[in-house]
């Protein structure tokens, strides 16, 4: 039998971030049904016409703001607390522990959740991601006339599925964090139900991400058949105990690497990743992009390096080297000829899924530390980069198409330059900081050993310049396509200029001082 | 291992093979939807009943049972998110086909 405390009560405090969100969620239900209550003129369902301006939202993006705030603030308090108390992790809770031995020695002893500093900081970048999601829905739901109350309960429920990915080492957990990330999301992708584009990706993501989620629990139900428990630290000391690994054990983990290999878009589980991204509402996108990438990695670089390292590396290296080979072939192929820039940054989405694989298959602390580090450079360049399309798209469309740039660079240079440097940074040009991410990576992997993936990988990332190139072209030198009309954005919102500028300045300052993040990324020890 | 307990096992692998070529031959959402609900609960069952085979002396452990309670709560969630999605889309169309769901593609 498995020895375990039920629930550590005086380690409760290190799940703060996630009480202060779910507490943000009650409130944010509860002003509704005030406002819903008390506002004479406004019925529940036809906000648009009593309020031509979209006010009623401001009371639910402050109450966001103050939460995200809160919790962002609660994540340095404990961050501090973890580097006055000296170790790894500031508490474990759910604790199991294997059988004692013959001196009463545990074999094993770990929590379902570690709080270390690699999961505060995946929690940080969650908030941030929260923060300026939030900021940008609110120009893009005015210009949309699109007055859904409702969506900031699901942003920020969905951030705390991020959380608890980042600090979870439990494969039941992971199971119920992936859902809880996935569930808002499915609803927020069909947001704008007048647009039967999104509509029609809601479903698809629904469909394809309750099928991964169908792969992921049955998985585990065979890995629990053969370990016994669903714990990391569990199945990692079953594989250096047992050195003839059972076959109920391999298929149970390949099925579990199919589920998440869904979520995280790999080839060839990628087929959703351009119709959900192109038909989502594009702030919602540019959620997806960054935020379900950061906590899906976060949780398969714990499942790697917490229980995977007790299997012989050719039972999953070289699988999921495929994968990440025909992950960055794949993406880079489609993207090449894409007219839709959103379907092209889904295409580089996948392209970045394979770069990030790379570091997956190389594994150990570092490569978790690499990962934390083009997360951060990725996450800037793609919020902002998908905020710009929101802005400049018309707002029947929803979408910017390559033929709609030109001159572009004339009548807006400001947000011509900020699209151009956001998208050269996801390149990974040097002195931006998707540069910094790519060269950790491939030093992590190169240290590994895997010299010719590394190789593959460069050499793709060169290919990749071919399409990020195609904005600056259709910005700056595109002659006009007879019968497209020019774009006419306007002015741009307070809440675009600030993602804006943040963005792009925070690319160019990691580019030209990558030591603030380098520093930053190499702080976030996991718990091993 | 008792009959029981490797029926069940066998039961449970039958369901979520089902549930697999289910979602990949069917074209209508509520169908595939159901599939993927046969492949959830092909991992409850085999939960239980490798929960049995586990600690067949000891009535106490019940971990695998308690996973398929969860495993019911988020499918639970599912279902009500899914088929909101699927009736939404239904109020503009009469019929829902998947195939007929490709305007993204064109």
């Amino acid at each position: 039998m498995i020895d375990r405390d039920v629930i550590g009560y005086d380690q409760i405090y290190a799940l703060g971030p996630v009480i202060i969100l779910t507490l943000t969620v009650l409130v944010l239900i509860l002003a509704d049904c005030i406002w819903r209550a008390f506002s004479r003129h406004v019925k529940p369902g036809d906000v648009e016409h009593d309020d031509p301006a979209g006010m009623g939202l401001m009371p639910n993006l402050v109450i966001t703001l103050i939460g995200a705030t809160a919790a962002i603030a609660d994540i340095f308090y404990l961050l501090g607390r973890l580097r006055a108390g000296g170790g790894t992790a500031l508490a474990e809770l759910f604790i199991a522990r294997g059988f004692p031995d013959a001196t009463g020695r545990h074999a094993w002893e770990a929590g379902a959740l570690a709080i270390d500093s690699f999961g505060l900081y995946v929690a940080l970048l969650g908030c941030l991601i929260l923060i300026a999601v939030s900021l940008i829905m609110l120009p893009y739901l005015q210009s949309r006339r699109l007055f859904r109350a409702e969506l900031f309960q699901l942003l920020v429920l969905s951030t705390i599925g991020m959380l608890l990915l980042g600090f979870s080492r439990d494969l039941l957990n992971t199971f119920i964090a992936i859902e809880l990330l996935s569930l808002p999301l499915y609803v927020l992708c069909g947001l704008s139900d007048k647009s039967s584009a999104s509509r029609e990706s809601s479903l698809k993501y629904f469909l394809l991400g309750a099928f991964a989620s169908g792969f992921l629990i049955y998985g585990a139900s065979l890995v629990y058949g053969a370990v016994g428990h669903l714990n990391y630290k569990a199945i990692a000391f079953y594989l250096s105990s047992n050195p003839d690994v059972s076959n109920v054990l391999l298929a149970g983990l390949s099925l579990v690497g199919v589920g998440i290999a869904f979520k995280l878009a790999l080839v060839p589980f990628h087929a959703w990743v351009p119709d959900v991204y192109q038909g989502a509402p594009t702030p919602v996108t540019a959620f997806m992009a960054s935020g379900v990438k950061v906590a899906m990695f976060a949780a398969a670089i714990r499942l790697v390096n917490d229980s995977l390292v007790g299997l012989d590396a050719q039972y999953w290296r070289d699988a999921l080297a495929v994968f990440a080979i025909l992950s960055m072939i794949i993406g880079n192929l489609f993207a090449l000829h894409q007219s839709s820039v959103k379907r092209l940054l889904a295409y580089s989405a996948i392209t970045h899924t394979g770069y990030l694989a790379v570091a997956l298959c190389a594994g150990g602390p570092a490569a978790a530390q690499s990962l934390l580090i083009y997360l951060a450079a990725y996450c800037i360049a793609s919020i902002g980069a998908f905020m710009l399309v929101a802005y400049l798209s018309r707002p029947g469309q929803d979408d910017v198409y390559f033929d709609e740039l030109h001159d572009l660079s004339q009548r807006y240079p400001a947000a011509s330059a900020a699209l151009a440097i956001l998208v050269l940074s996801m390149g990974g040009l040097p002195m931006t900081a998707g540069f910094i991410g790519k060269l950790l990576v491939f030093r992590d992997a190169w240290a590994a050993g895997l010299h010719g993936l590394v190789i593959f990988a460069v050499l793709n990332s060169v290919v990749s310049f071919y399409f990020y190139l195609r904005f600056l072209r259709a910005m700056y030198m595109q002659p006009r396509v007879p019968g497209t009309a020019p774009l006419e954005a306007g002015s741009m919102p307070a809440a675009y200029a600030i993602t804006a500028v943040v963005s792009v300045v925070l690319t160019i300052l990691f580019g030209v001082l990558p030591q603030l993040l380098v520093e930053w990324g190499n702080s976030g020890v996991m718990l091993q | 291992m008792i009959p029981l307990v490797s029926n069940s096992l066998i039961l449970s692998a039958v369901l979520f093979t089902i549930g697999v070529v289910g979602v990949m031959i069917h074209r209508h959402p509520v169908m595939i939807f159901m599939c993927v609900e046969l492949m959830l609960n092909a991992a409850n069952l085999s939960l239980v009943a490798f929960n049995k085979q586990h600690y067949a002396e000891n009535w106490h452990a019940v971990d695998g049972q308690v996973y398929a309670f969860m495993v019911i709560a988020i499918a639970a969630a599912e279902v009500a998110v899914g088929l909101a999605i699927i009736v939404s889309l239904f109020k503009r169309r009469a019929r829902v086909d998947v195939d007929e769901v490709n305007q993204l593609r064109n």
